[in-house]
């Protein structure tokens, strides 16, 4: 797990430096872009909020916080 | 050596497919190749081949058909059968939707996001929906919005909503786009109330006025940020909003057919050996049962290891088979909406892009039970043309005739004239005896029809 965290943080960090071009190669609309920056103001937060919680319960219980994410 | 691009694959200029001698490889161009190392080494691919969500590939030493930047050359596992999107039902495209996602949230995790989310990109493998684009990942560069969020909402967020809260059948419209559903189009249909739910009235309703407020595109879309927590927030909402989504399927004319047609349990049990000992007899290694209903004869097929699709023009008996598929975990069929009368056409650029449902066969052998009278008096197609149909469908046919007399056919001639001379068992056997090679023809014991087996004449 741990290499696993080191691996990811190293790759996102030679991503941004070498900031490679994504191809982009469909129109994402202007539209579809800004609403997104609007939906995301609405539930990021819910994310930031649902995370901070998770944290707190762990805390709490003293067990490690949940990755909802199904890929592990 | 021959090798041929395949239409479909010109969009992206991150790569293409092409086949040479009957096998199916990837074309990798330099521009992809950072993208590509960065798939293959930060742990995403292997994540998702162990997962099933990805078409395995291997890397292969033979020389691109376009070698002027190239960087690489990948042979995938192949796919039986192609199917598209307006082909599936309403789960079919639903698990392909939440796939798409899933995907999406691995890869974030790992530094990567897709730059596309076609359906198109989904197939069905082995009973199960898995990405089928190995070059759909790009780099994720942090607060940057979803390239693909306007692809993902029109391809599966607007018709699934259309096919749960107003028809069905409106995921025809996924046949009339060529890149999905336009949002504008689905939150016009979409009923009011929809605008109180808030997946739809963010992803689709807001989205659709947001995309008409600035179709002049005066306004610079590049400074929209969208953090990586707001992005998962997002494919969060997504996902249940689309998981939420429920259709029953019910109270269509075929949806119960086999309780309620004239076979008893123990006819329907006797026609099933009669298909399996005719089936045995062939050397077919793919079927293709049409007008499948729910499944039951295909799976004469399927359980003997043929990959069989099996197609339905009923949307509730194409959902009931899929379910059954994902319930016993089965890998060698793919049910399959498909109006016979009026099947999937080629489509988009150049009539290529998308195949016709003929131009994917020939299979090893057809079902066609219970079927042909629909075909022949519903639809008024004369029996040389029907013979002409399936020759082009397979090598082998297994087939039911359905005389008049039959309470089935007597059902279909009681609100019409019977303008159907030359619908007999005589002008059938002369008819398909022109394109087939008739092999043998069983009576079905308690009826009136009868079963035959035809192989296809050289």
């Amino acid at each position: 797990m741990k290499t696993h965290l080191g691996l990811t943080t190293f790759f996102l960090f030679a991503i941004l430096l070498s900031a490679a071009p994504a191809l982009a190669y469909i129109d994402p609309g202007t539209g579809s872009f800004l609403v997104q920056g609007l939906i995301a103001a609405v539930v990021g937060t819910g994310v930031a909020i649902k995370m901070f919680w998770g944290r707190i319960k762990a805390a709490l219980t003293g067990s490690k916080p949940v990755d909802d994410d199904d890929d592990e | 050596m021959t090798n041929k691009a395949l239409p479909s694959s010109f969009r992206d200029p991150s790569g293409f497919l092409f086949r040479q001698d009957d096998r199916l490889f990837r074309q990798v161009n330099q521009v992809y190749a950072e993208d590509y190392r960065l798939l293959m080494e930060s742990g995403l691919y292997e994540k998702l081949i162990e997962k099933g969500l990805l078409i395995p590939h291997r890397e292969v030493d033979i020389q691109p058909p376009r070698p002027d930047g190239a960087f690489k050359v990948l042979e995938p596992e192949l796919i039986p059968f192609i199917s598209y999107p307006y082909e599936w039902s309403f789960s079919q495209l639903q698990d392909a939707a939440l796939t798409t996602l899933r995907i999406q949230k691995m890869a974030l995790k790992r530094g990567l996001t897709l730059k596309d989310a076609s359906a198109y990109n989904v197939q069905f493998h082995q009973g199960r929906p898995l990405l089928i684009d190995t070059l759909s990942f790009t780099a994720y560069r942090e607060d940057t919005p979803w390239v693909a969020y306007r692809q993902f909402c029109q391809h599966f967020l607007a018709p699934l909503a259309l096919m749960a809260h107003k028809d069905v059948r409106l995921g025809s419209l996924l046949r009339t786009g060529i890149d999905g559903v336009p949002l504008d189009l689905a939150s016009t249909l979409l009923p009011k109330r929809t605008r109180l739910n808030p997946g739809l009235l963010m992803h689709i309703h807001a989205h659709a006025a947001s995309q008409k407020k600035h179709q002049d595109r005066r306004k610079s879309a590049k400074d929209t940020k969208v953090s990586r927590n707001a992005m998962t927030g997002i494919l969060d909402s997504l996902h249940g909003c689309i998981r939420k989504l429920a259709w029953q399927p019910a109270g269509t004319e075929w949806g119960a057919y086999y309780s309620d047609t004239n076979y008893s349990d123990a006819a329907l049990s006797r026609k099933r050996e009669l298909v399996a000992a005719l089936l045995e007899k062939t050397d077919a290694e793919t079927a293709w049962d049409l007008g499948a209903n729910n499944g039951f004869f295909s799976r004469v097929a399927s359980d003997r290891g043929l990959f069989t699709v099996a197609s339905d023009i009923d949307p509730v008996a194409v959902e009931k088979n899929w379910r059954e598929v994902k319930e016993k975990g089965e890998q060698k069929i793919l049910p399959l909406l498909m109006d016979l009368t009026n099947p999937s056409p080629g489509l988009g650029w150049d009539h290529a892009e998308r195949t016709s449902f003929l131009a994917r066969g020939p299979a090893g052998v057809v079902f066609a039970l219970a079927l042909i009278h629909h075909l022949a008096i519903s639809n008024n197609v004369p029996l040389p043309l029907l013979a002409a149909f399936f020759s082009r469908a397979g090598r082998w046919l297994i087939i039911e005739f359905v005389p008049k007399g039959d309470s089935q056919v007597d059902r279909l001639l009681a609100t019409r004239e019977d303008v159907f001379p030359e619908y007999t068992q005589e002008g059938f056997e002369a008819a398909f005896g022109s394109k087939f090679e008739i092999v043998s023809a069983e009576e079905i014991e308690g009826s009136k029809r009868t079963l035959y087996l035809l192989r296809k004449r050289d």
